[in-house]
């Protein structure tokens, strides 16, 4: 008798802890399956969904189109799921800029998508574009706004998915990726993982840049996806809390081309720009395509300048020639494939109903719950909070700034520990809390937030991981 | 007045200023020095001065924003507005940022600022087999001193080709530009360059220590001019205490009537 068979099976296991394998067990684990997710790193949110520009879009692909479809059946709901994750969300809009004749011919074009895609649009004058975003290049010819848009955290965003699911009772597995598929009568009966196998009446394949791997273990369909790497500059909220837009050049037919974004902690990205590569572990930046990426977004906005400049960083989006995936295996009837190159943040709560749709076709007869967790407990945070003077009283840890730049004090990297799928290394610190993340880049609070690390793990500092990649902050210790 | 940060720059500051205006020195850490031990008979001094003067202390107490007039400050007492008419701030210096060298590459464990290399060291936290230090002032040299125990050969790349020299036996590599970093999870490169040619440096930890430049970590106060702000952050690398000191006097002493609120 093999160990799987003396396990209960899961209805559901998902296998990808991006904000497309999160969003979907968390909308999984609010009706009665029981739900794992698998994720192959040590923290969710490690691979696109980590580093993206977090723009929630309202528009982006032709009317018609599935992807136009789910981020239909997400952006309205953001303001809702964002105050109910506790995710950093704001709505500022978007200004797509032509500066040349040609592009300035295409912006006609791309209003009327976007207003048959269902969501706001207007075609505007140089001068108007520039009245609702001054940085604006004065050789803007005109522009098409997009009062829709949102920023989002979408680090944030994943966690607050994955912490939902497991409130939720979902079972989220770190460092614990698919090895390989039990197969019997043509359907998938368990995945194979480090731990031992993990039962399944369905698998969802939300891998992320490893579908294609995963669908080949599980003896699905062939599906070619191979990294893109996007590289961003990121620029001090000195300048980012200046600008009023987001600022995008009419885009390019394989990419939203290279922007100037905010974000919602104030800083700017400059970024991506779109490299196809072969090695999907390969996040390094180049000073070749930084310099790129620097004079781009100067023809937008000319104030840009590595004054500003914080930290340079790279991830691989997922591409595929079908750009997204929200369906069955064509053979593998229980497996479902989900995968977005570009939008999987937009469209990740209209991907995780449409799962949840599928499932109910193919026969999954799981109800909603009644009363579901469906609210996260807010962090205050010392930066944001509206009457930082009464924080003491909550948590006489507020009193203890940890990073200066960023203004995380100790209870709010506590609060982060404090929940089920908390950090474990200085860089899952940094995506709950933004500390270490700022102007000095841990010079003066790295060493304090590593003790906090230790202190609320029990690892000894030598032993504390810089990234969860796995590598340590030293190589040792002395002692 | 409000002077933010107790090491010599602020001390020095402070005292200049108590002459002629009401002065509250606050420092995220206990104890005045900075980066100097608090005991050190200059720093004792300039505290002495500070305290005859009438200087108020807000020790252990962190800044993080100023907004004309008013400074958000948390500390063992609770968070509060601190009112003041003119902020100085003397919050001294640290090494460029990865991204202000600019080196390139993944974001690797392995790669520190020479502060947090400095004090894991202290901690006992080996922090390489291979290590680079990159720059040769202040913030190097400290590093270096920190490592000294641990059993690891040291490469010092110094950008400026007049450079170098004070690190003994170490291998140093004067007149090459670090451009980025490689490796998986954990640095395994650090790649140089001059004039067009490339040379790659094998290691395991890149200590970065170059191109001292100022702290500048509460909001309303980073960029200049910022609005009610005198920055007095003087200490170029190889500046000594007693040039540090003069450097802030002469800074502050420029302040006019209206902004020590006489």
């Amino acid at each position: 008798m093999t160990r799987s068979a003396q396990t209960p099976a899961f209805d559901v296991v998902v296998i990808g802890g991006g904000v497309l394998g999160t969003a979907v067990a968390a909308r999984l684990a609010m009706t009665t399956a029981s739900v794992c997710l698998l994720e192959e790193a040590d923290d969710v949110a490690e691979g696109a969904s980590k580093g993206n520009a977090g723009i929630a879009t309202s528009f982006y692909a032709p009317p018609g189109t599935l992807e136009a479809d789910l981020i239909a059946r997400s952006w309205p709901r953001w303001e809702d799921i964002c105050d109910r994750l506790d995710v950093p969300f704001s709505r500022p809009g978007a200004l797509t800029v032509a500066i040349t004749d040609d592009q300035t011919t295409q912006l006609q074009a791309i209003c009327d998508d976007a207003l048959a895609a269902g969501t706001r649009a207007e075609l505007l004058t140089g001068a108007q574009a520039r009245s609702l975003e001054p940085m604006l290049t004065a050789e803007c010819r005109g522009a098409v706004h997009l009062p829709d848009e949102g920023l989002i955290d979408p680090v944030r965003l994943t966690c607050g998915y994955a912490e939902i699911a497991a409130a939720n009772g979902a079972e989220i597995r770190l460092s614990c990726p698919a090895l390989g598929f039990e197969v019997a009568g043509g359907l998938l009966t368990a995945v194979h993982t480090p731990d031992g196998p993990v039962r399944a009446r369905w698998v969802i394949n939300a891998s992320g840049l490893a579908g294609g791997t995963i669908s080949a273990l599980a003896g699905g369909e062939e599906i070619r996806i191979w990294p893109r790497r996007g590289q961003y500059w990121v620029l001090d909220r000195a300048f980012g809390e200046k600008l009023h837009k987001m600022v995008l050049p009419v885009p390019m037919p394989h990419s939203r081309g290279v922007q100037v974004v905010p974000t919602t902690n104030g800083s700017a990205l400059l970024g991506p720009d779109a490299q196809e590569i072969t090695d999907p572990a390969d996040k390094g930046t180049d000073p070749a395509s930084l310099q790129a990426i620097l004079r781009l977004t100067e023809q937008l906005v000319p104030e840009v300048s590595l004054d500003y400049a914080i930290k340079t960083y790279a991830a691989n989006r997922a591409a595929c020639e079908e750009t997204v995936r929200v369906r069955p295996d064509r053979s593998r009837r229980n497996l479902i494939h989900v995968g977005n190159r570009s939008t999987g943040v937009s469209a990740s709560p209209g991907t995780a109903g449409r799962v949840l749709e599928l499932l109910r076709d193919a026969g999954f007869d799981r109800a909603d719950r009644p009363d579901p967790v469906r609210r996260l407990r807010k962090v205050r945070r010392l930066r944001h909070d509206p009457d930082p003077e009464s924080l003491p009283d909550a948590d006489p840890r507020y009193r203890q700034v940890v990073c200066v730049c960023e203004q995380v004090t100790a209870a709010e990297i506590a609060a982060a520990f404090d929940r089920h799928v908390p950090p474990r290394s200085i860089e899952g610190i940094r995506k709950r809390t933004q500390a270490t993340g700022g102007r000095c880049q841990g010079s003066v609070c790295m060493v304090g937030v590593a003790f906090l690390c230790s202190l609320h793990t029990g690892m000894a500092p030598a032993e504390i991981r810089h990234g969860s990649a796995g590598a340590t902050l030293g190589v040792g210790s002395e002692r | 007045m409000a002077v933010v940060g107790a090491g010599v720059a602020g001390l020095a500051a402070a005292e200049e200023l108590a002459r002629r205006a009401d002065v509250v020195v606050l420092d995220r850490l206990p104890v005045p020095g900075g980066v100097l031990a608090f005991d050190m008979p200059a720093v004792r001094a300039l505290e002495q001065a500070c305290r005859s003067a009438g200087v108020r202390w807000l020790l252990g107490t962190t800044a993080v924003r100023w907004e004309g007039g008013r400074l958000l400050v948390v500390g063992p007492g609770g968070i509060e507005w601190l009112d003041a008419a003119h902020l100085v701030f003397a919050g001294g210096c640290r090494p460029a940022t990865a991204a202000e060298l600019p080196v390139a590459g993944p974001r690797l464990a392995g790669v520190l600022p020479a502060p947090v290399a400095i004090h894991l060291a202290e901690a006992e936290v080996t922090l390489g087999r291979r290590v680079v230090i990159v720059g040769t002032g202040h913030w190097a040299r400290a590093a270096r001193e920190a490592i000294a125990g641990q059993r690891s050969q040291v490469t010092v790349v110094a950008p400026d080709a007049a450079d170098g020299a004070a690190f003994g036996h170490d291998a140093l590599i004067s007149g090459w530009t670090p451009v980025s970093v490689s490796g998986r999870g954990r640095v395994a490169a650090l790649t140089l360059e001059r004039a067009g040619q490339q040379h790659v440096l094998d290691c395991d930890a890149v200590i970065l220590a170059a191109s001292a430049r100022p702290l500048r970590n509460v909001d309303g106060a980073v960029f200049e001019p910022a609005p009610g702000v005198t920055f007095v952050q003087p200490a170029a690398e190889s500046a000594g205490w007693e040039d540090v000191a003069s450097a802030a006097r002469a800074m502050v002493s420029k302040l006019g009537q209206t902004e020590v609120g006489i």
